[in-house]
Order: structure tokens, then sequence, then C-alpha cells
């Protein structure tokens, strides 16, 4: 089978990149010093802090220390949260269900809303629609998050009393992280689909669909759009796990349990293994993706595989 | 004689960009009968595909049809709804365009894609136009065709692709043919099966064809008539055999004479090195007759006047300013 | 500035003048700014703009929680916004200049390595490892500037390393590979120049998403330290007051961070579409 050499090629490169991910975490981490003289009491003693040391592997060498990281990491043991003095992955799977359900509404209207726009858009350019998307994308791309929440929870908690400022329970807690996470990611999805929607009805192929005579919706959905959706796709889904880990300060501002609250709970404490188990968890989630969409562009796509 | 099924008169298509409008086709005229079969020759950017896409009315962004009349079976092209035009791109003029690694759909099958201009404009249900489909699919000499409805354009030779184009084109019974170029991107083996193919199917189903060309020696395996086109205008059209052994305008000599059958055995210059010079670029169109840079036999009226269609009977026309120094 | 087709192109050139006029603002601030941005006075405490009612006009844009006045701090604040975004998207194109060059020119081995490093890098989301590496090394202005640095360079040394590929087939490359050139110095001497386009069209780029991430950074409390006057921080401040109406702390901060990622996203855009027509960078 041809695609044998690529896929072999690809899981190599994904482990490759798990183990720099480690490395690299480990690595940065001791440049923020001893974690022991924070863990324990001011006045501890040498032999305590020694102890310590000799139970976290803190005394072997940084290479062992590492072996003994990914071997932890592979069985699913990023170590213990210094604050929490619970597992640390564990934290993160706790989180983990506020994160989706807040980034899976946040991620369903960001592609609604871009596809659809950008679909039309590029349909019709220069019409209304695409006038407004275009500005609308170029706000949403360039307003932080942050900013952008803030003024919502100015409009609809302070000034109108609509919806709760923060927290989290019920429909009404989620509108407007929802809202403001989306946002961006709603832009981003509109100007991919713009563009590739724009190229692909640029093709021969939509030409001579025009020329059978084809209905407009027809030659816009069905010859055009499945080409230009395979990297609106992809982009989509990296933009899912950067919904469902990156969104720390959307979460901060609204008190909303997740990931990203997590991590900012983390910084404050300077809670080391929490803030290495979200960046490992998410980073290694881009490469699985990354692993996964490639692997499915194959099993669809065999020009792919020659093109190899 | 019954009524030509295509007229075009005086058509002319203009491109507009920013740096102004420049017309790309100009005083074109062309009649046509039911089941007749007509070459356009030229260079690249004499115009020919902006021919071949202006009959269907769908020229790329930033060209319209600026002026002329034409009709399709007395009905006027020019006046059609975009509903009208539509139906007559997909059921009376079907388009076969050159590059048929790109002109199928990636991600629909070819049955999807064969069977789909039935289901539009004839109203088949899917089933039934899925059965028509593996008939166009063998008219055009696929092989395996139940297999080949549901396979995917990639999995597919250029020829094969070329032939699916075929079947598409075909699948409402279309009573003119517009193929661009149907063979320049085949194999040269490929090249002259399609052609035959091309020459069977319209026995049996009796469309006419609009065939573009860059190559003489196609138009004449195929084509009843010939019209040769030089900067986005016809400089002489008439009956093959005519054309093809009594050429009158320069520039249809010299075509004639680079055509590699009459090369002498020894000669391996390139074809337009018989024609010196290049042919010219819209909006840097030479004033007077289009071609006098490049021709031998100009003389006073050429870089002044632009030459007429000179009629010389019998369906032939040349847009040349020697018709009128030797008479007709 | 002209687009392709020769017309002004308002856009960008509004945009320019925009960044500009914060650029200005930025260098001068210490005679532009009415106030101390630090001074606080409790006597003068969250007074809305001079608009509004209870406004004065010693405070044209109104004073914070502490008394310190806003319009100073913006005009601080975009020192420390303009600065270190221009620092580390310098240091980001440095790094990755250096090692996309290294990696395209030299291939093999060299190769592997940094762009394995860049793969793995690029996976992790940037403010999360903008967040980590924060925590590790502590606050301070230049550790921002070397944590996006850090975060950013990967962006530069891929497309960076696809220009010197097709460099490296051209002839005046070879011509010098032949002529006995070092390998350095073909690096620095003829490939360098080639890519300076690209790179600073990315860096153009990369500018506003440089500003938003180190905004972000300093909202959390992990990025400038206070009590310099940085916007992400003036949000921080101001979420509280923002709680009782206090708007002014809130919409002008953010507004400058808005105008000035806009603008430099616009200019980008404009770079792009004339240095690289082709869109290699889309």
């Amino acid at each position: 089978m041809p695609g044998g050499r690529f896929f072999l090629r690809r899981l190599v490169y994904a482990a490759i990149s798990l183990a720099i991910l480690a490395l690299t975490v480990l690595a940065f981490s001791k440049v923020g010093g001893d974690p022991v003289t924070m863990m324990l009491e001011p006045g501890a003693s040498q032999a305590d802090i020694d102890a310590l040391r000799q139970r976290l592997g803190l005394d072997l060498p940084f290479w062992a220390q590492y072996l003994k990281f990914m071997q932890n990491a592979v069985t699913g043991d990023l170590g213990t949260s210094i604050y929490y003095g619970q597992s640390a992955v564990g934290l993160y799977f706790d989180r983990l269900p506020a994160s989706l359900l807040l980034a899976g509404t946040a991620f369903a209207w960001s592609v609604l809303l871009g596809i659809g726009v950008g679909v039309t858009a590029a349909a019709r350019p220069g019409c209304v629609l695409d006038r407004v998307g275009a500005v609308l994308a170029l706000i949403g791309m360039s307003m932080p998050a942050f900013w952008f929440g803030m003024l919502l929870i100015m409009f609809f908690s302070v000034h109108l009393r609509w919806l709760p400022s923060s927290g989290s329970g019920s429909w009404r807690h989620l509108v407007m992280p929802a809202i403001s996470l989306g946002w961006y990611f709603a832009a981003s999805h509109l100007r991919l689909t713009r563009s590739a929607m724009l190229e692909s009805l640029q093709s021969d192929y939509v030409r001579l669909a025009r020329l059978k005579g084809m209905p407009e919706w027809r030659v816009i959905l069905r010859h055009a759009l499945p080409g230009a959706l395979i990297p609106v796709v992809t982009l989509a889904a990296i933009n899912f796990v950067l919904m469902v880990n990156a969104a720390v300060v959307i979460e901060t501002i609204y008190a909303w349990p997740g990931i990203g609250r997590l991590l900012y709970e983390a910084i404050s404490f300077r809670d080391i293994p929490v803030i290495q188990a979200v960046v490992l968890m998410s980073g290694s989630m881009i490469v699985l993706l990354n692993l996964a969409t490639d692997l499915l562009y194959v099993a669809i796509d065999p020009r792919i595989r020659h093109a190899e | 004689m019954t009524a030509p099924l295509l007229e075009i008169e005086d058509l002319a298509v203009d491109a507009t960009g920013s740096a102004g409008t420049v017309r790309i086709l100009d005083g074109v005229s062309i009649g046509l009968g039911e089941g007749e079969t007509l070459g356009v020759v030229g260079e690249s950017g004499s115009g020919k595909s902006t021919l071949a896409a202006a009959i269907p009315r769908l020229l790329g962004p930033g060209l319209a049809i600026s002026a002329g009349r034409m009709r399709l079976a007395g009905e006027d092209v020019m006046a059609m709804t975009p509903a009208r035009l539509r139906r007559m791109r997909g059921a009376e003029v079907a388009t076969i365009l050159q590059d048929p690694l790109h002109s199928l759909t990636p991600w629909l099958r070819i049955g999807t894609q064969v069977a789909e201009p039935a289901v539009v404009h004839d109203r088949l249900s899917w089933k039934a136009a899925q059965a028509r489909a593996l008939d166009l699919l063998r008219g055009v000499w696929i092989p395996e065709p139940e297999r080949r409805l549901r396979s995917y354009p990639h999995e597919m030779s250029g020829g094969m692709r070329q032939r699916v184009a075929g079947a598409v084109a075909l699948s409402c019974a279309p009573r003119l043919l517009i193929a661009d170029e149907p063979t320049t991107a085949l194999d040269p083996t490929i090249q002259l099966q399609y052609l035959d193919l091309l020459k069977s199917l319209q026995r049996e189903h009796g469309f006419a064809l609009i065939l573009i060309t860059h190559d003489l020696g196609v138009v004449a395996r195929t084509c009843q008539r010939v019209g040769v086109m030089y900067g986005g205008r016809f400089v002489e059209i008439g009956t093959t055999a005519e054309v093809m052994e009594r050429p009158r305008h320069p520039y249809t000599r010299g075509l004639i004479a680079s055509m590699p059958r009459l090369r002498s055995a020894g000669s391996r210059s390139d074809r337009l090195a018989i024609i010196p010079g290049q042919p010219p670029v819209p909006g840097q169109m030479p004033p007077g007759c289009r071609f006098h840079p490049r021709c031998a036999q100009r003389f006073e009226p050429c870089d002044r006047d632009s030459p007429p269609a000179f009629d010389l009977g019998s369906d032939r026309r040349v847009a040349c300013w020697l018709e009128r120094a030797f008479g007709t | 500035m002209r687009n392709r087709f020769g017309e002004l192109d308002l856009a960008a050139t509004a945009a320019a003048l925009l960044l500009l006029l914060f650029a200005v603002l930025a260098m001068l601030a210490p005679l532009v700014a009415p106030h101390d941005p630090t001074a606080s006075s409790l006597s003068a405490r969250l007074l809305p703009p001079v608009w509004s009612e209870g406004g004065q006009s010693t405070y044209l844009l109104g004073t914070d929680q502490l008394g310190r006045d806003v319009l100073s701090r913006l005009i601080y604040g975009a020192r420390v916004s303009l600065t270190v975004g221009v620092a580390a998207v310098l240091m980001a194109g440095a790094i990755g200049t250096a090692l996309g060059i290294t990696a395209g020119y030299l291939g093999g081995f060299a190769d592997q390595i940094i762009m394995r490093v860049v793969d793995a890098w690029m996976a992790m989301p940037s403010l999360v490892f903008a967040i980590f590496l924060a925590a590790m090394v502590g606050q301070s202005a230049i550790n921002v500037v070397l944590i996006l640095g850090l975060v950013y360079w990967t962006r530069y040394a891929r497309l960076v390393r696809g220009e010197v590929l097709s460099l490296r087939e051209r002839d005046f490359v070879k011509l010098a590979v032949v002529t006995g050139a070092s390998s350095l110095r073909i690096m620095v001497r003829h490939i360098l120049p080639n890519v300076v386009n690209t790179t600073v069209v990315l860096a153009t780029l990369m500018l506003g998403v440089v500003i938003v991430t180190e905004a972000s950074l300093s909202f959390l409390g992990v990025g400038v330290p206070p009590p310099n006057p940085a916007w992400g921080l003036m949000l921080a401040d101001g979420k509280q007051a923002m709680m009782v109406g206090k708007w002014w702390l809130t919409v002008l901060p953010g507004a400058c961070i808005l105008l000035t990622v806009m603008s430099a996203s616009i200019l980008g855009d404009y770079m792009r579409d004339r240095f690289d027509p082709k869109g290699k960078m889309r």
C-alpha cells in the first residue's frame, strides 16, 4: 500500500512532537527555580527539603528526570497539584465537561455563522453581506476577547440586568461567555471559508457545472463547497481544541469553572504540575488532531498519497 | 434549406479591468445549421475560447458581451432570462472544456455528474437518470460503465475523464456542442481516438458541433467548415476543403504552411517561425488590419483601415484587402 | 499608500497614520501626558471623563480607582504596548529567521531537529504556552518580550524555511556555492536579504497578535507588572469599577488595544497583498 510509508512517517513525527513537548515543559519548569521551597513551610529543615527532593526525584540528573516524567506521562500521571493535593490530570478532567460545554456552544455558533456568511459572501463578492462580514471579521480578529466579554457584561449585566455577570449553572450563564469566546473564531472561520470558496468557485469544475445549467444553489453547495470545506474543517477542529484549552481570559472574567479557569488559578498559586498538565494536554491534543487530519486526508483523497 | 441553428452577427466582447476596457472579440459573425460542424482555429489569445464562452453566455469575471446579436433556433439569446439561460446551457448548448483533469468535480461520483443534467433539465428521477447515465457512458466507449458510475474522477485517466465529459455534455441531447480544445490535454494517440468518438457521436445524435482548436490538422479531420481567428476576429471562413486547398488570407496560408505534415522532411523549425512576429495582445491591437505587422503581402490600406469581410460566395468570407485589390 | 491598481488605499493609509500617531504619543509620553501616570490622588478617585456629568477638565478622560489620570495612563500604556509588541516581534523574527534559514539551507539533521521543535511548539496554544512561561520566569517587561519571542518564533521559522528551500535552487546561490563561499556566508549574504521582505510582512501581521497576547498576560497578572500603565493591566484594574457602571475604565483601554491591533492587521494585509501576491502567508 503506497500510503504505508506516509502513515508510518506521520506516526513517528507525532511521537517525536509529543516527546519534544514533554521535554520543553520539563526544561522550562526548571527555569522557575526549585519547586520544593514552595511546597514546604518556610522554616523547613534541610533534611526535610532533601527528603522531599528525593521523593520527587529532583535529585536525579535531568535526563533521568525526563525519562521518569515521560514514563509517568504515558501512564497518565502528570504529577500532583501542589495546591489541591490531587492528581493534576484528574483536575484537568474534572474541569473538562464545563470547558466542553462552553467550547461546544461557542464552536457551534461560530462555525454556523462563519461558514454561512463566508459562503454567501463568496457567492456574491461585494454584496452588502460580504462588506458587513468583512468589517465584522476584521473587528472580530482584532478585538481582544476579554475586552469584548467585559463590554457584554457592562451592557447585559450592569446596564440591562438581563444576564448574570459570572458563574455557571444555567443557560443564562452560558450566553455571554459563549458569545465572547466564539467571536474571534467566527471571524476566522468566515475569512477562511470566503477565500476557500472564492478559489473553489473559480475552478473548471464549477465552470462546467454552470455550463451544465445547474441551478446556482447546486453549483455552490454540491460542486464548490465540499472542496472549500476541507481547509475550513481542519481549522475548525484546531479552533475547537483552542476553545477548550485556551479560553483562559474568558473563563476568568466570567468565573466559568473550566480548564482556562483552572490554569488561571494554577498561575495564581504557582501550581506548576497543573500548569504543566494543561500545557501538555492541549499541545498533545493538537498533535494528535494534526495526525488524525493527515491520516484522514489520505483515506479521503488518494491524490495526497500519490503526491507524497 | 432549414433555418440556421445558430446565428451570430457582429458579436463583440469587452474585458473591463482597472486599466480600462479592452475589446477581446470584435465583429464576429457565424451561421451554423443543424448538425453542421464548424472548426474555429487560432493561436492562443485569438479570442477563440472567449467565443466558446460567449455562446452559452457564461463569460469569466470582467468580460461582457458589448454588442451584436445571437440567435439560437430563431430565439434571441441576448434576451433570455437567467432561468431560460440555465436551461439553454444544459439542455440545448453543451460544452466540453479543455482540461479533463480539472473539469469534473473531484468529490462527486461520475454517475452523479453524468446524471444531474437529466434530473435538473428533464426532471427525471435520480434512478432513471442513473440508467440514462449508464447508457451515455457506454455510448462514449467507457469500459465497465456500471463500475465507473460509482467511481470518482481521480480514479480515471485523462482520456477516460474527457470521455465522461462527453457523456455529461450529451445527457440532455443538446442541439449544439461546443468543444473547446477537447484533445489538447490528451496523449497524441488518444487525441485521434477522441476525435473519432466525437464524429461518431455526432452521426448518432445529430448535434451541431463547434470545435475550437489551435490545430488545423484536427479541423481537417473533423469539420465541414472552418473559421480562422486572429486578434479577436475571423479573418477567413469557408468550407474546410476550400480553405485548406485554396487559402486566401495570408495568415491562413501561413498556418497551413506551418502544419507538420506539409513541412519538408529536414525542417525542424517551430511552426511560428514560419509566420514571423508575435500575435497581438488585446488592448495593443495594431491599427488597420490586425495582421499587417506580420504580413509579407501588406500594402497601402493595410495599416490604416480594417478590412471588411469580403463575401466570395458559397459561404466563403475573407477579411483581407487583397480581395479588393484583385477583385472578386 | 497605493494598492495594486495604483489607487490610494484609504484603509491602509488610515491604519498607518493611526499607528504613527500612537507611536509619536508613546515616544513623547513625558511631554504630552498631562499627569504622572502612577501618581494617585485620593480626592480625585473614579472621576468620569470631562464630557460626563461630574467630569473635571484637569482629567480629560477621568481617573481610575486610585485617582490616577486615565489619559496619561493610556499614553504611557501605548509606550508599553508598542515597545513590548515591536520588541517581541523583532525577537521572534530574529530567532525564527535565523533558525528558518539554517533549517532550509543546511537541510538534513539540522532541518529535522529545528522543524520537529517547530511542530511541537506550534501545537501548544500560544496563550497557554505564554502563560506557562510567564508563570516560570516571573513578571517583568523584558521577560514578556522574551516569552513572546519564544512563543512566536516558530511561525517565522516555518515560513522562512519554505522560502529558503526555493531560494536554494536559484542561480545566484548555486553560483556562490561553486565559487566556494562558506555556508554561513551564503546564508547571511545571499539568502538573508531575500527573505527579509517576507519576515517584515509577517512581523506586521504578527504585531497585532502579539499585542493582544501581551494584554492578555497583563490582564491575567503575569505580564507587565503594576504599577506600569499597561492597557491589559488597566482593564484588569477597572473590572470592579465596571460592575458599578464606571465604563470609561473598561471602554477606553480596550478601544486603544482594538485600534492598534486593527491598524496593524490592516497594514499587515496591505503589505501581504503588495509583497506576497501569491498568498503564501494566507
